[in-house]
């Protein structure tokens, strides 16, 4: 298999090269890092619904829209990308995507651990250290091939990752900023930022090369040709366009964003007989957490609904509708729907 | 009828992506079968595109998303779409709930009724199957 080590890359071809070599049909690993920051969405994301644009455009921070699943990310040089491009022919590459998802993770946990990082495999495709994630992730089926990117964090900027997002207000913002800090990691916070400093990002790219040619077998260096480059021409010319960035999508009431697997930060609305009511909460593992239930403009709350959110507190989505019938007080009027509330506040 | 646990209606015809097709008058409908749904786990997102799409046997109509892997969905006929279900843009996971009822994904009107590479009948779903569940073996 051919290995494309391009270090730093004009941010574009840090997402180009991978889907031009998938269609192409040519079999690689690509290590590179962006030579700026960049915001990148999964296939199925509207940037309208996901993203703040206006504060995007105003700080000249470009948006792309990659063929790959997975969520909205911001990406900077203080990330290292391993891009798998590989055939479904390969006899490499299983065909189960929990098996594949393993297998090509492998690579990835074993150079953070040859850094000093206990990062280990969570399915279904994530790397944690101490249940942190510590690798974001995206594949698909592009071209002839399928493909599997993702990151090895140096550092994640979470601040400016909360920043891009669209959130309903600076209170939302804050709280996901917190969230990632609670489940997110990286290289730095891991080893400390000396020796973190201490690994420079060839060595990163090496060690990655070294893991994932143990799995794939000797890899060959090579260079984009002209092939490559015309291709990355003509996939630009597709995917930077204004046509196939905005992908539209139906919004959703509330908002809901993605912390990490299994974790969710969201808002809902709740109409009542003494007003509307702002609720936000931790969805983890289909479980309400961190719930605050106050009025529409973010005043304090008495303590009846201070009571009911702390009845809410920790129930799973499947035990929500009794919960709601038993802690609902009569001040606020008739009781929803139990069960199509329960469904709403579900991710 | 089940085999090895995944239920595969013998009165449909499939693609070798897992993605089924039943004749309904001179129409198709289509959409994921058991084995795919259960092994994409839960499914987040179904393109769902613009009626009137013209379709191209082996041709690609659509995208799906499951555990941050995204899928093609190949046309099994030529013909047209004539119609999504819109339940999917908010409830993808109809798929993992109802594969073959409230989570059919396309209606096509196909330009003739060539369905004969698709596999069909009790038989052909069996041997089928049977090369289908030693190909996806948990190999490492």
């Amino acid at each position: 298999m051919l290995l494309y080590d391009l270090g730093r890359v004009a941010w574009e071809h840090s997402q180009l090269v991978y889907h031009a070599l998938a269609e192409l049909g040519r079999e690689a690993l690509v290590l590179c890092a962006p030579d700026r920051p960049y915001v990148c969405l999964g296939y199925h994301q509207d940037a309208r619904l996901e993203l703040d644009l206006d504060h995007c455009q105003a700080t000249g921070l470009p948006v792309f829209r990659r063929e790959v699943g997975g969520g909205a990310v911001y990406l900077d040089p203080d990330q290292t990308f391993w891009q798998l491009v590989i055939s479904p022919d390969n006899p490499a590459a299983p065909r189960r995507r929990d098996v594949f998802y393993r297998k090509f993770l492998g690579p990835v946990a074993a150079a953070y651990q040859a850094l000093g990082v206990a990062s280990e495999f969570q399915p279904v495709n994530d790397l944690v250290v101490a249940g942190r994630k510590i690798c974001g992730t995206g594949a698909g089926e592009v071209g002839s091939c399928w493909v599997f990117v993702g990151n090895l964090m140096r550092r994640f900027d979470q601040a400016a990752m909360a920043r891009v997002c669209r959130c309903p207000d600076e209170a939302f913002r804050a709280r996901f900023a917190r969230a990632m800090a609670g489940h997110l990691t990286s290289l730095e916070r891991e080893l400390g930022a000396e020796r973190a400093a201490a690994v420079s990002d060839a060595g990163l790219r090496q060690a990655l090369a070294r893991e994932f040619g143990a799995v794939l077998g000797p890899l060959t260096p090579a260079r984009p040709d002209p092939e490559l480059w015309a291709e990355v021409e003509r996939q630009g010319q597709r995917m930077l366009s204004p046509e196939w960035l905005i992908f539209p999508r139906k919004p959703r009431p509330g908002r809901t964003v993605k912390v990490r697997a299994g974790v969710f930060l969201c808002r809902r609305e709740l109409d009542t007989a003494a007003g509307r009511l702002r609720l936000d909460y931790l969805l983890r593992d289909e479980r309400l957490t961190e719930v605050e239930l106050r009025a529409e403009d973010g005043a304090e709350t008495g303590p009846e609904l201070s009571a009911l959110a702390r009845a809410w507190e920790g129930r799973g989505l499947t035990e929500l509708a009794e919960t709601l019938a038993a802690s609902w007080p009569t001040s606020l009027g008739p009781l929803p729907e139990p069960a199509a509330l329960a469904r709403r506040l579900a991710a | 009828m089940d085999i090895q646990g995944y239920n595969m209606p013998e009165d449909l015809y499939y693609d070798e992506n897992h993605f089924w097709v039943r004749v309904e008058g001179g129409e198709l409908v289509m959409g994921m079968d058991d084995f795919a749904q259960k092994l994409a786990g839960d499914i987040v997102f179904v393109q769902l595109p613009d009626e009137g799409k013209k379709l191209k046997k082996g041709g690609k109509l659509a995208k799906v998303e499951s555990g941050k892997w995204l899928g093609k969905v190949n046309s099994p006929v030529n013909g047209e779409l004539i119609a999504v279900n819109e339940a999917l843009e908010s409830k993808p996971n109809l798929i993992n709930q109802d594969c073959y009822g409230a989570g059919w994904m396309y209606r096509i009107k196909a330009a003739d009724n060539d369905l004969g590479d698709l596999v069909h009948g009790a038989d052909a779903l069996q041997k089928w199957m049977a090369a289908e569940l030693d190909k996806y073996a948990d190999k490492k």
